[in-house]
């Protein structure tokens, strides 16, 4: 059994545990409990040579750990980040931690006032991140209808149904690791338009029996209300409109939600978005969602969003637990989801739903424009582990800082599988379900025991 | 501890782009049932001295608070203040802070005329500073002030302008080690503006003088001109004029509004009746509801006739109060003669008053359009059934207007209670009832150790939604609960403001506020 054990900065390894000068290592990787952000490896490190050279040694090392204190501090210049690279034996895959600072100190006489001037013994306590990342990320096997388990990017749609998808799976087994990792994200718009998309949402269905869950609803699947239009670029190819006139409350659509849905869901909670190719602008004009028994007794709702000058196509719903009650014990009692429509004035108010997606918050991430969002053939990397959100592929070669994400970014877990669904708005606020990308993911597998 | 989300924008409204965002660690925030977000305190979870220098531009940015769990915006509002350790290991920190900020100034001063004579009220005009109200929204303060003539009330005026049209720092020796900022929701910055109506009142109340009404056919009746110059139609609904009975009188003195004619009375489209026997022998200030309220149409020439319902007497008539000095600049006064209207010798206006209502519904909706900064959209869902008098003199702020409104609430003797959304838009409904509540999936259910469920659904809420202005029902069967379950039958309160805290993730609801909270909130006494 042979380790490896190093110091990295900047594409350049400093071995701990060989060269010219290191003549033995005694090191017992220190593992912190699950509270801990951070943990203290020491390595004690036997070195021969002269004072000189011994002291030059360990000077790097000193050096490297004073960045790395420095680059924890500011976290900025990411070529002064330090990590420390191990792995317990030839064959295993190199894992690396963030070096959050460190000390040296002698265990032996300093070399230039010790009698036997020819060796030294040092401890070098090096104080990282309490985790352990792969430092080679692994493609994860994508799959959906238009390709199974590639991994190579992977077209998706920006709506779903019989022709199109909105999300990818991914195989547990396909996860390595043993805590959820950093996972690199690439989404590139693929559809060739002079409107740009814009805020990009991605939610992680790992709890909600994510090969069956049915995380869309058609607008022209509502039980009652509206009436069906048929749009070549809307999911389901229809829409549903409805022109409200009436003041007060008025319900607009409802759809019945199956027991089947439900027992999916298993309580767990749910953002819900809708995607409107129509939507009033009128002023005093508010929507919402509930869920009821059969119309009668409301179990949950969601608060009124005022549409009176909205100019985009996706309205965020809020959160909702689905069933809201009896949390995962399977043959839940059908339930509705209405959503209704307060007015004060009697203009009339069109809208024209195309669909509600029902976004697990499992992980759940937005990805916010904050201007120029993400042209034709360019694409949204959103890389967690080095600290990276941007865009990258614009005729003017250059990386690209207009997004800024709101949550943590996804992670995956090892060993769960899970489906990853995609959501889009355009940079204007237009409706465009007709829109598609590629998707592609890696994975850091991450470790707190090497 | 759970994990929130921070997102800032500058003060142009672009996205702050910067790590520093991701260091911010949420201490606790507040929420209030009247108004919405109260406010929030951060902690910048790092010593680095280039992001603590990046914070202290952040005063008045916007900033969002995102549960990362759900994804859901828990807090909005703007930074207000913040304390910075000036170094590692520094002794003090500097704060800096909206809160001392004006960059709009005016004086109300006691003006005491050269050489002697009687000391009047005097108001110095605005002064500002636009580059500050650019970035920091327009703050205003009104000060009293000694100062005894116009240029001593000026210079002060302006040199106070002068510094606190910028934040001013001040330092902090508790040794604080990590920068902190202070949050306030939008609401708050409703205080920052004065509010001044003016509609709602067309009047003259300069003069002293006399006009005998009803005693010889030269004094049959007196018309005042009057336009509504106000900036906005309104309802006119009551007037008030000066009068005194001359002998004893038995009649009623009629007072009209009336439409214009080609330059003199027209249409009469209200009436008010005074009957003599609310006349006394002395000038006094009479106020009378119009019959029927009417619209006073903006820049419309309207003319008040008043007049008697008996015959002239020379001996049992009335006096009306007038103005010599013809303050009134928008229309003349003339007597009708028995064949014409004349110009009266010496000219005069009419004294008078006329008072306008609106709904006190549109009043709220109206103080919030016209004072917020913030607001894209303002809406009461319910109207108040309320009438009051929509005129406001700008010596209270705008919060305070808004609160009193909301306060009093609507004929169905409920509060009004809402405030800023998450997308900005200011929400204003009825509280709802308690007979209700049990029904009601937004209100709440609250555990003896503080968790709180969905009222229908029983499943659990995360305490960093820190629901306000909802109902919660305590449904821990403990003696104490009991106990008061027995004389109230269920121990439910309406959650007037709660306080989240990040370091605990605990939730502290706070029942309605009692009769002196409210009086102190708005300032008026119950």
């Amino acid at each position: 059994m042979a380790f490896d054990l190093d110091l990295y900065q900047n594409s350049t390894t400093y071995s701990l545990d060989s060269g010219t000068y290191v003549y033995g290592v005694d090191w017992v990787p220190m593992n912190g409990n699950d509270t801990e952000t951070e943990v203290v490896e020491s390595i004690l490190i036997k070195l021969k040579g002269t004072g000189a050279q011994i002291l030059a040694q360990v000077s790097v090392w000193e050096r490297l750990l004073s960045e790395a204190e420095d680059y924890a501090k500011t976290s900025i210049n990411q070529l002064l980040r330090v990590m420390i690279r191990a792995r317990l034996d030839t064959g295993e895959s190199l894992y690396e931690s963030v070096v959050l600072g460190g000390w040296i100190s002698w265990n032996s006489r300093k070399p230039q006032i010790s009698l036997v001037s020819q060796f030294a013994e040092i401890t070098v306590s090096v104080r990282r991140q309490n985790f352990w990342d792969a430092v080679t990320p692994i493609v994860i096997p994508l799959t959906n209808r238009y390709a199974t388990r590639t991994t190579s990017a992977i077209a998706v749609d920006n709506r779903d149904d019989s022709t199109h998808d909105n999300f990818v799976t991914i195989t547990g087994t396909d996860v390595l690791g043993s805590l959820p990792g950093a996972t690199k994200i690439e989404f590139k718009n693929t559809f060739n338009d002079s409107l740009r998309a814009g805020d990009v949402y991605f939610f992680l269905n790992r709890r909600s029996a994510p090969a069956s869950f049915q995380h869309m609803i058609e607008g022209e699947s509502a039980t009652s209300g509206g009436s069906t239009v048929a749009d070549a670029n809307a999911s389901g190819g229809n829409t549903r409109t409805v022109t409200i006139a009436a003041t007060g409350e008025t319900t607009m659509y409802y759809w019945d939600l199956t027991t089947t849905v439900l027992d999916n869901a298993k309580g767990n909670l749910f953002r819900i978005y809708g995607s409107f190719k129509g939507l009033s602008s009128v002023a005093s004009t508010w929507i919402k969602l509930f869920i009821s028994i059969a119309g009668l007794t409301i179990l949950s709702e969601g608060k009124w969003k005022i549409i009176s000058g909205y100019t985009g196509a996706l309205v965020d719903f809020g959160t909702f637990r689905l069933p809201p009650y009896l949390v995962d014990t399977g043959s839940v009692y059908p339930l509705r989801l209405h959503m209704v429509v307060k007015t004060t004035n009697s203009t009339s108010r069109p809208f024209d739903l195309d669909y509600l997606l029902l976004g697990s918050v499992d992980e759940n991430r937005v990805l916010r424009s904050n201007g120029y969002g993400l042209g034709y053939n360019v694409t949204l990397y959103d890389d967690p582990k080095n600290r990276a959100l941007y865009t990258d592929g614009w005729s003017s070669t250059g990386k690209l800082g207009n997004y800024i994400g709101i949550g943590d970014p996804i992670k995956l877990w090892p060993g769960a599988d899970s489906k990853l669904y995609f959501l889009w708005g355009s940079q204007t606020g237009s409706w465009i379900s007709k829109y598609t990308a590629t998707v592609k993911i890696s994975h850091y597998p991450r470790k707190r025991a090497l | 501890m759970r994990k929130f989300s921070i997102v800032m924008k500058d003060r142009k409204g672009n996205y702050i782009n910067s790590d520093f965002t991701s260091l911010l660690q949420v201490i606790g925030f507040s929420k209030s049932a009247i108004g919405g977000p109260l406010w929030a305190r951060l902690r910048m979870n790092s010593t680095n001295e280039d992001y603590a220098a990046e914070l202290v531009n952040a005063l008045r940015y916007p900033i969002e608070i995102y549960d990362v769990e759900t994804g859901e915006k828990v807090w909005w509002g703007i930074v207000s203040e913040m304390r910075i350790p000036i170094g590692v290991g520094a002794s003090f920190s500097i704060g800096l802070s909206l809160e001392r900020l004006f960059n709009y100034v005016k004086i109300v001063y006691s003006y005491s005329p050269p050489g002697g004579g009687a000391a009047e009220y005097r108001e110095t005009a605005w002064a500002n500073d636009a580059s500050s109200v650019t970035e920091y929204w327009r703050k205003e303060k009104i000060i009293s002030s000694s100062a005894s003539s116009d240029m001593a009330a000026a210079s002060k005026r302006d040199t106070i302008l002068a510094i606190g049209k910028v934040p001013t720092p001040k330092l902090d020796f508790s040794g604080l080690e990590f920068p902190e900022i202070d949050c306030i929701g939008y609401w708050e910055t409703l205080s920052w503006v004065y509010y001044l109506h003016l509609a709602g009142v067309e009047a003259n109340a300069a003069g002293g003088e006399e006009q005998d009404l009803g005693k010889i056919a030269g004094n049959t009746k007196i018309y005042q001109k009057i336009i509504n110059n106000s900036g906005e139609s309104w309802m006119a609904y009551n007037i008030s004029i000066y009068a005194s009975t001359f002998g004893t009188p038995t009649d009623n003195l009629i007072v009209q509004l009336c439409a214009n004619n080609a330059g003199v009375p027209g249409t009469v489209l209200a009436t008010a009746t005074i009957p003599a026997s609310e006349i006394e022998s002395g000038t006094q200030k009479i106020t009378k509801d119009f019959s029927t309220p009417v619209t006073f149409e903006l820049a419309t020439t309207y003319f008040l006739v008043v007049s008697r319902s008996g015959a002239l007497s020379s001996v049992n008539h009335y006096k009306i109060g007038v103005d010599e000095g013809l303050s009134y600049t928008s229309g003349e006064m003339r007597l009708w003669n028995g064949s014409s209207w004349v110009t009266r010798v010496p000219d005069a206006d009419l004294k008078f008053h006329l008072g306008g209502v609106y709904e006190t519904s549109r009043q709220l909706t109206e103080v919030i359009n016209e004072s917020a900064q913030f607001d894209i959209g303002v809406e009461v869902t319910d109207a108040s059934g309320l009438y009051s008098s929509q005129y406001r003199d700008g010596s209270r702020n705008a919060k305070e207007e808004a609160e009193e409104l909301m306060i009093t609430g609507t004929s169905g003797l409920v509060r009004y209670v809402g405030g800023v959304d998450e997308d900005l838009h200011v929400r204003i409904y009825a509280e709802p009832a308690e007979w209700i509540a049990r029904s009601t999936a937004s209100n709440i259910r609250m555990d003896k150790n503080g968790n709180i469920f969905g009222m229908v659904s029983n499943t659990p809420v995360p305490n960093c939604f820190c629901p306000v202005g909802v109902w919660c029902e305590l449904v821990s069967r403990t003696p104490v609960v009991d106990a008061i379950q027995s004389t109230e039958d269920q121990f439910m309160f309406f959650i007037d403001s709660a306080e989240y805290n990040a370091e605990d993730d605990s939730y502290k609801p706070q029942p309605r506020a009692s009769v002196s909270d409210i009086e102190q909130i708005t300032g008026f006494g119950l």
